[in-house]
């Protein structure tokens, strides 16, 4: 069996252990396994580089160095924000003699010597498992289902490193989505912010950001959002139950995970257990297609 | 944004230095700007802010630390990245509002949004504490804080009920080395003012 290192991180551990759950069920039907970092971190998304570069870097670089003490040459982080911090960490202190010096001062007995590759959902899903492997796993097909694909922030926009996909208009998941049989639309928003930082200090700016979401997903007669975020994933769902209460437009798109469709796919029984959780409840629309 | 008449606009006492720090502290050159405006075009939060991106360039060229310390932009933006990926003189602008936070918290500046300063203030509290972060706490806190309890006192328990809020938080292995990270942090910090 394949091995792949695995970021569990503060979300994935709490608020949205769904998620956790999401991936593990499905890499274990993709012939993959997540093997955590022992004693991982917070990375301090977004607040430690929010208001000290050192901190932002020395948080994830222990990490970093946890990881490249395990053997773990490739590192999936699944949450977006957590991705965008390991990822700058990990090239600046490669480029950077001085500053990993630096950085390594900080977490020293610990140091990170710059082995460990980071990625993200949509590159582990392209680059370590393969469309061939998703392909073999493949046990229903998501029938047509028309679903938007929702990037955020931080999977394409991470400054100063090359990107795995188009900045401004990536492909990846959508080519994901119709591997399984499902039918991505093409959307504006998919790069767009949803807020989620913010969705604690000023909901009412989150709660426009997402509006203008919902909107248009709707308008292209989308039947659920998809997400890579457990930040951008809480807040698109959790807002549509705000909005709910007020509006006449029916905010219904339940908002997946790639894994919770690509695992759908390959068989995985996530039932009950893991759509209870969701705040939009996807048991109706999965239900019509066949795979709940 | 409230257009300004020439009367109330500030003069503006051009000073040299600022540009300098932050490229020797942060790598970016701020020089480099010639006001396209293409960060402003796509930044999602100008709504809210003082000044847009762009201005914000120009006045670190123009040395006015004050009122760039003093402005809402440098808590509003959410460091989406946008601006950054965009600049066609490849200036990582986000950096250099996370650079300007930085100074206005180092220099004791009065943030503009006091909340969003408390918040990065509570999170990165509540990692030192165990290094990960108990978000019921961190919510908690917050919330009481900023007087928001009641206001979205809804939310922590919809989470739960969820069964999406951990109720025991969990530790690294051990505590004592990880703060030591956070006191070089404050050392290195302290020798800087």
């Amino acid at each position: 069996m394949k091995r792949v290192g695995y970021y569990k991180s503060c979300s994935l551990n709490a608020s949205s252990n769904d998620y956790a759950r999401s991936l593990e069920t499905c890499f274990a039907k993709l012939g993959t396994r997540l093997v955590p970092i022992d004693d991982w971190n917070c990375c301090g998304a977004s607040s430690a580089h929010s208001t000290n570069e050192l901190l932002g870097l020395a948080l994830p670089a222990r990490n970093l160095a946890l990881a490249e003490q395990q053997g773990l040459t490739t590192l999936l982080v699944p949450c977006s924000a957590c991705y965008s911090r390991m990822l700058t960490a990990a090239e600046k202190i490669r480029k950077n003699d001085d500053l990993a010096a630096h950085v390594n001062e900080v977490i020293a007995p610990l140091r990170y010597l710059g082995t460990v590759q980071v990625k993200n959902i949509l590159e582990i899903l392209w680059t370590e498992v393969g469309a061939d492997e998703i392909l073999r796993a493949r046990k229903h097909d998501l029938g047509g289902m028309k679903v938007v694909c929702y990037y955020g922030c931080y999977l394409t926009r991470t400054p100063g490193v090359a990107c795995f996909d188009n900045r401004e208009n990536p492909q990846s998941m959508e080519r994901l989505v119709r591997l399984i049989g499902g039918e991505p639309l093409d959307w504006p928003f998919k790069t767009d912010c949803c807020g989620a930082g913010f969705s604690l200090i000023e909901p009412s700016v989150t709660l426009d950001l997402c509006e203008k979401m919902y909107n248009m997903a709707h308008q292209l007669g989308a039947e659920a959002i998809v997400a890579t975020c457990p930040l951008c994933q809480t807040n698109l769902d959790l807002n549509q139950d705000k909005l709910r209460s007020r509006k006449a437009v029916p905010y219904d798109l339940p908002v997946f995970y790639i894994s919770d469709l690509i695992g759908l796919a390959a068989g995985a029984e996530l039932g009950n257990k893991q759509w209870r959780k969701r705040f939009t409840d996807p048991r109706d629309l999965l239900n019509r297609y066949a795979l709940a | 944004m409230k257009e300004q008449t020439a009367q109330e606009r500030p003069v503006l006492e051009p000073r040299r230095g600022l540009a300098e720090q932050i490229k020797a502290e942060h790598g970016e050159d701020v020089y480099r700007c010639y006001q396209c405006q293409k960060c402003s075009a796509g930044c999602p939060m100008t709504f809210a802010m003082d000044y847009p991106p762009s201005q914000i360039m120009r006045m670190i060229q123009l040395g006015q630390e004050d009122v760039l310390l003093a402005s809402k932009t440098i808590w509003v933006c959410l460091t989406c990245n946008t601006c950054s990926i965009r600049c066609p003189n490849d200036i990582d602008i986000a950096l250099v509002i996370d650079s300007l936070r930085e100074r206005a918290l180092r220099k004791g500046s009065p943030p503009a949004k006091e909340n969003v300063a408390l918040f990065h203030k509570y999170f990165l509290d509540n990692v030192k504490k165990r290094g990960r972060t108990f978000e019921g706490e961190l919510l908690a806190r917050y919330q009481i804080k900023t007087g928001q309890a009641l206001q979205n006192a809804g939310l922590g328990l919809r989470m739960f009920l969820k069964g999406r809020m951990a109720l025991l938080p969990e530790s690294v292995a051990n505590k004592k080395a990880f703060r030591e990270i956070y006191r070089r942090v404050e050392q290195r910090e302290g020798e800087k003012k």
